[in-house]
């Protein structure tokens, strides 16, 4: 039986992925020091030490909750804000450079003003919003301006509710962009969110524990956070994306009435 | 003239890019006339509608009568949305309770119950045209616009489709393009020629207001 492409892919994945763990694998056996570099099975003693402890799945939901409740923020306002900036040319004129500014300014920079601004609890999540903000804008202005004129023409002159015409003609040309800027998004602000509550140091969090493994070289802990945060950060993507998926086939699935 | 006696259409001058498209057209159309635009390609009739329809404005010259009237049109390119059914299609441009019945109304110009389930975007040209007319012809209206609508369709589609525009057109005015004096004659259609930048004067003359 021959194996499906997605098979083939998943298959390729593997091989890639189990090739890196043997290297680190053969490294960390070379250098022979576990503070400097754990090996795969020693990150794997320590995510499994971790994971009985409540303190760790605390951490856990604690971060996802104020990454992605950043991320949903940042995703809603992005998107009202390139809705008014379709609309009204004034809008525009105002909320672009602000975007430009948002997009060039250093996350560093970010989180310094943001801990003097905001309490450090809400840290991840004012530093994740604004990673999101300018890439999810740009996105939804580019998608709204490129909807297809002749379809919209089409839609004037037959009367075509306006509601319709956000659910025919522009979320379609939307969403296959929106998509991938969203997946890009949730890795952006995953790492931003992180780095800043490694240095904000909010009680109770993902970068807080990052932080003490390794102020207390425990080097195998840092690891397995690591691997934590990439897991949570692939997950949240996956859902974001599944979520997206769904509404888009919800959308065409459905007549007009 | 008022609207109720009809479209008129006074000393239309169009000029695109290229040149004048359009200069000194004069047409009138009576309420519920069946009138064929004919010409050689690139001779304005396109033009002609979009101004009849207020999608261009005339850079010379009026339409009078089309203030309150709705348009329905089959464009020359299918203008669908290609996600969606070819029944959500022709929904979209329906209001919400309509009593029309879409699939049965798709079904009369030929096409089967898989074609109607099926993204717009899988279906041939042909198929896609068909669903472009039903939505035309369903959507409420007070003229409708037929813009090299059948063009694509096989003999015996066309005669289908014919029949099809015919049972559903309820008295109103019909505006075809067509290069095709067969399809006016289909029609009943009178026949107005449209020629570039040269002027035809066609129709009764317009009324002095």
């Amino acid at each position: 039986m021959k194996a499906s492409p997605k098979t083939k892919k998943a298959l390729a994945m593997l091989v890639g992925v189990v090739f890196w763990l043997v290297v680190w694998q053969v490294a960390s056996l070379l250098i022979a020091e576990r503070l400097f570099l754990p090996s795969p099975l020693d990150v794997v003693r320590a995510l499994g030490q971790l994971a009985v402890t409540g303190q760790f799945w605390a951490a856990c939901g604690t971060s996802l909750l104020r990454i992605a409740g950043g991320f949903v923020l940042g995703l809603v306002l992005g998107a009202l804000l390139a809705v008014l900036s379709a609309a009204f040319r004034v809008a525009e004129i105002l909320i672009s450079p602000m975007m430009q500014l948002v997009r060039a300014t250093p996350v560093a920079s970010f989180i310094i003003l943001a801990l003097v601004w905001v309490n450090v609890r809400y840290l991840s999540t004012f530093v994740s919003l604004l990673i999101v903000l300018p890439v999810i804008y740009s996105t939804v202005r580019s998608g709204i301006a490129a909807a297809d004129g002749q379809l919209l023409e089409m839609a004037d002159v037959f009367h075509v509710r306006f509601w319709r015409r956000v659910r025919f003609i522009y979320l379609p040309a939307l969403l296959p962009p929106l998509m991938g800027a969203a997946e890009l998004a949730v890795g952006m602000c995953w790492k931003s969110g992180v780095a800043a509550e490694v240095i904000g140091l909010p009680a109770g969090t993902i970068g807080e524990r990052l932080y003490q493994a390794k102020i207390f070289l425990q080097t195998p802990d840092l690891f397995a956070w690591t691997v934590v945060i990439i897991l949570l950060s692939w997950g949240f993507g996956r859902l974001v994306l599944f979520l997206m998926r769904f509404a888009s086939r919800a959308l065409e699935g459905g007549a007009a009435r | 003239m008022n609207a109720a006696s009809g479209i008129v259409l006074e000393h239309l001058g169009k000029t695109f890019g290229g040149g004048p498209v359009l200069q000194g057209f004069s047409a009138s159309v009576a309420p519920g006339e069946a009138v064929a635009l004919m010409g050689a390609s690139g001779g304005g009739k396109t033009t002609l509608a979009r101004i009849i329809m207020g999608l261009e404005k005339p850079d010379t010259g009026r339409v009078l009568g089309t203030e309150h009237l709705r348009f329905a049109c089959v464009f020359q390119e299918d203008r669908l949305c290609e996600g969606f059914t070819a029944v959500a299609n022709v929904a979209l441009v329906l209001p919400r309770h309509s009593p029309v019945d879409v699939p049965a109304a798709l079904r009369q110009t030929g096409l089967s119950a898989e074609e109607l389930a099926k993204p717009a975007g899988k279906l041939s040209g042909g198929e896609k045209r068909r669903v472009a007319l039903v939505r035309a012809m369903e959507a409420p209206s007070d003229v409708v616009v037929l813009d090299e609508a059948f063009k694509g369709l096989d003999a015996a589609s066309r005669l289908q489709a014919y029949a099809y525009v015919k049972s559903r057109l309820a008295g109103r005015t019909l505006l075809l393009i067509t290069h095709d004096p067969a399809e006016a004659e289909a029609f009943g259609a009178r026949v107005v020629p449209v020629q570039k930048a040269g002027g035809a004067e066609a129709g009764p003359p317009p009324a002095d207001d």
